[in-house]
């Protein structure tokens, strides 16, 4: 009877197939707007993924997220080097600030402290210079961080700080290094261009030494968002962060544990993961609806067969059985197709280097392969009704 | 030969409530011989197709009784009225009601498959009975791919592949044209001989009226008279 049941599925060609493509849309939709968030996420803590070398991060204990920090005081690096299984730690600040370009118009940008001895977390220049061209004096290397057109200066010389005021419609080109910034009324030289991971919320990035961000806030008590540790071989990040926590009093975290915690945080705080997440329920929901009144509708039509199917001494269970394999099975393929189409989406993005946040990880499929399956089986469910109920009648009526 | 198979009495049943209540069956009483083919016939409404929704146990009346092969069919649980359709009964529509997605050999072998029946042995008889209709050339076919007169023998042959002991057929010849009409009622008397099976067949149409062994008109819910039917045309 299931045999009979995947023939009756595949019977009407042209609507199998549109049940088929509805499915496989829904999955697509919702694999692909998972895999979209998990992109965004990724680039929310970037900040953790480009400093590979940090075992463990130290934060104030109200700090649980790249996002929002607050600022801990010098000492802490040296309670957190003091800890034992400590190789190394060293100081990351952010602060957000307004830069100044060369023509008057500013942008708000995140400023990147970095530990002057070490310059620990320094994105490479592309160009293959060094990163010590970030102890020039004043230096910053400027950063995109995922936005486009942002970090602009004035293409003319005469448009570079001018007496008259500022040239607000000077022509624009792109920063490059020898470029000259403001930041809080200090001078910036642009050293280098850099190309580090895109971030979320996109913003440009200025990275600079610790003295100089002390010299650019020269108010500011404290300077330390994080300190960036690294242990010693044989230690365990977990225990290590364990231990820095217990002894100094900071929050502590590995790599891993800091990234869920960024998560989590946008989560629970982001209004932009709000506006996301509304956009992705809106979407399942039109999906699965779409995809549920599809499946109702084919039951529907073929009303008139399980009704003979009935007359002829079929049991309820064995339509129910019926019902329930060409739901499942229309589920399953569809989201093979649609979870294989997203896979190749992302694939094409990554391939085609398009600066798109994309992740496909393991709960996008997930999500898409449970989720059409819970609808097909409830449309399936609700459509059964009518199949239980037939009026006998029907099998004798003309067409 | 003249056993009493089925044998209602004052057989009643209503649609609706209120105004909208129609009285499909006042009082019908009839009673069908073994081996036997009856017609019923009248005009359109005159609940034809109700009186043998009840003997096939597709709906239950509101009241007489209703024997079937020494069984209450009304009163049957709902779990042996499947069982009683599924073993006894055979129906023909006049839809034919083939599924679409089946070859004629899948159609014909559906009742057995719901009895249960491995699918090669359901397949192997199906193709057997397909021959019995005639119909033994086109067994991958589709019930699109072959006439109205065709589908009308698959569906016979379906009707009978489980060696039911009543057909059921509710105006099977009405979509057919005349010649057509002619071969399948020729087949059936054929099979009800050789299978010795009880055929009713509801109809309107009065070109195969001498098929029967008897006639019953119907009309306003209740029987008329019964005509027996002289034999010159039976085969
Ligand atoms: N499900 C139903 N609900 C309400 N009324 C019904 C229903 N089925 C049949 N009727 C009514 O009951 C009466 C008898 O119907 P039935 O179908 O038994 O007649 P019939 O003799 O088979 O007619 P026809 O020759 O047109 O097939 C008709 O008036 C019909 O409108
Ligand atoms: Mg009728």
């Amino acid at each position: 009877m299931y045999r009979i049941a995947l023939k009756m599925l595949r019977g009407d060609r042209a609507k199998f197939l549109g049940l088929l493509f509805g499915i496989a849309f829904t999955a697509f939709l919702v694999t692909f707007a998972l895999s979209y968030f998990a992109g965004f996420m990724t680039r929310g803590f970037a900040l953790v993924s480009e400093n590979l070398s940090a075992d463990v991060w130290v934060m104030d204990p109200a700090v649980h997220s790249t996002e929002m920090t607050i600022d801990m005081s010098e000492t802490v690096l040296q309670q957190v080097r003091s800890v034992k299984g400590v190789a190394y730690a060293v100081p990351l600040s952010l602060h957000d600030i307004d830069a100044r370009f060369a023509d008057g118009h500013f942008q708000r940008v995140q400023l990147i402290g970095i530990d002057d001895a070490t310059l620990a977390g320094t994105p490479l220049p592309p160009d293959g210079s060094s990163v010590s061209l970030l102890r020039v004096p004043d230096a910053v290397f400027a950063d995109a961080g995922g936005t486009k057109g942002k970090l602009r200066s004035p293409r003319y010389e005469k448009d570079h700080w001018p007496h008259d005021g500022a040239h607000l419609d000077a022509p624009l080109r792109d920063l490059s290094a020898g470029d000259e910034l403001q930041l809080n009324d200090r001078r910036a030289l642009v050293t280098a261009v850099t190309h580090t991971l895109p971030r979320f919320p996109p913003r440009p990035l200025l990275y600079t030494t610790l003295s100089n961000v002390k010299r650019i806030l020269p108010s500011e008590s404290r300077y330390i968002t994080f300190v960036m540790v690294a242990a010693q071989p044989g230690v365990a990040p977990q225990t290590l962060a364990k231990r820095i926590a217990e002894t100094t009093g900071f929050r502590a975290r590995t790599a891993e544990q800091f990234k869920a915690d960024t998560v989590r945080w946008y989560l629970v705080n982001s209004e932009d993961v709000g506006d996301m997440t509304a956009m992705l329920i809106l979407a399942m929901t039109v999906g699965f609806g779409v995809t549920g009144i599809m499946l109702y509708m084919f039951t529907y039509e073929n009303l008139k067969q399980y009704a003979v199917l009935k007359a002829i001494g079929a049991s309820d269970r064995m339509l129910l059985a019926m019902i329930f394999v060409q739901a499942s099975v229309s589920a399953l393929l569809g989201a093979f197709v649609g979870i294989a189409a997203c896979a190749f989406t992302g694939w094409g993005i990554e391939v085609s280097g398009l600066d798109y946040p994309f992740r496909f990880m393991w709960f996008g499929p997930l999500t898409g392969i449970l989720g059409v399956l819970v609808v097909s089986l409830t449309a399936a469910a609700v459509s059964v009704r009518p199949v239980l109920k037939l009026e006998p009648g029907i099998v004798f009526s003309e067409h | 030969m003249s056993d009493v198979v089925i044998r209602t009495k004052d057989l009643t049943k209503s649609y609706g409530t209120g105004d909208a209540r129609v009285m499909a069956l006042r009082s019908v009483t009839l009673d069908v011989l073994h081996c036997e083919l009856m017609m019923i016939v009248g005009p359109s409404g005159c609940g034809k197709t109700t009186f043998v929704s009840i003997l096939g146990a597709l709906l239950a009346p509101d009241g007489g009784t209703c024997e079937l092969f020494g069984l209450d069919v009304p009163h049957l649980g709902h779990k042996a009225k499947i069982l009683f359709r599924r073993k006894r009964i055979g129906f023909v529509f006049q839809a034919f009601n083939l599924l679409p997605a089946l070859t004629l050999q899948e159609n014909v072998a559906v009742p057995l498959l719901v009895q249960g029946m491995a699918r090669t042995e359901a397949m192997k008889r199906a193709a057997e009975t397909l021959g019995q209709v005639g119909m033994e050339a086109r067994l991958d076919a589709l019930p699109s791919q072959i006439s109205g007169g065709q589908k009308q023998r698959v569906a016979i042959a379906r009707a009978l592949v489980h060696r039911p002991q009543l057909i059921i057929c509710d105006e099977p010849t009405s979509n057919l044209d005349h010649e057509s009409g002619h071969s399948v009622m020729k087949l059936l008397r054929r099979l009800m001989r050789t299978e010795q099976t009880t055929v009713l067949v509801v109809t309107h149409d009065n070109r195969i009226f001498g098929f029967a062994d008897r006639i019953a008109h119907m009309d306003d819910g209740k029987i008329l008279n019964i005509e027996t039917v002289t034999k010159e045309r039976s085969a």
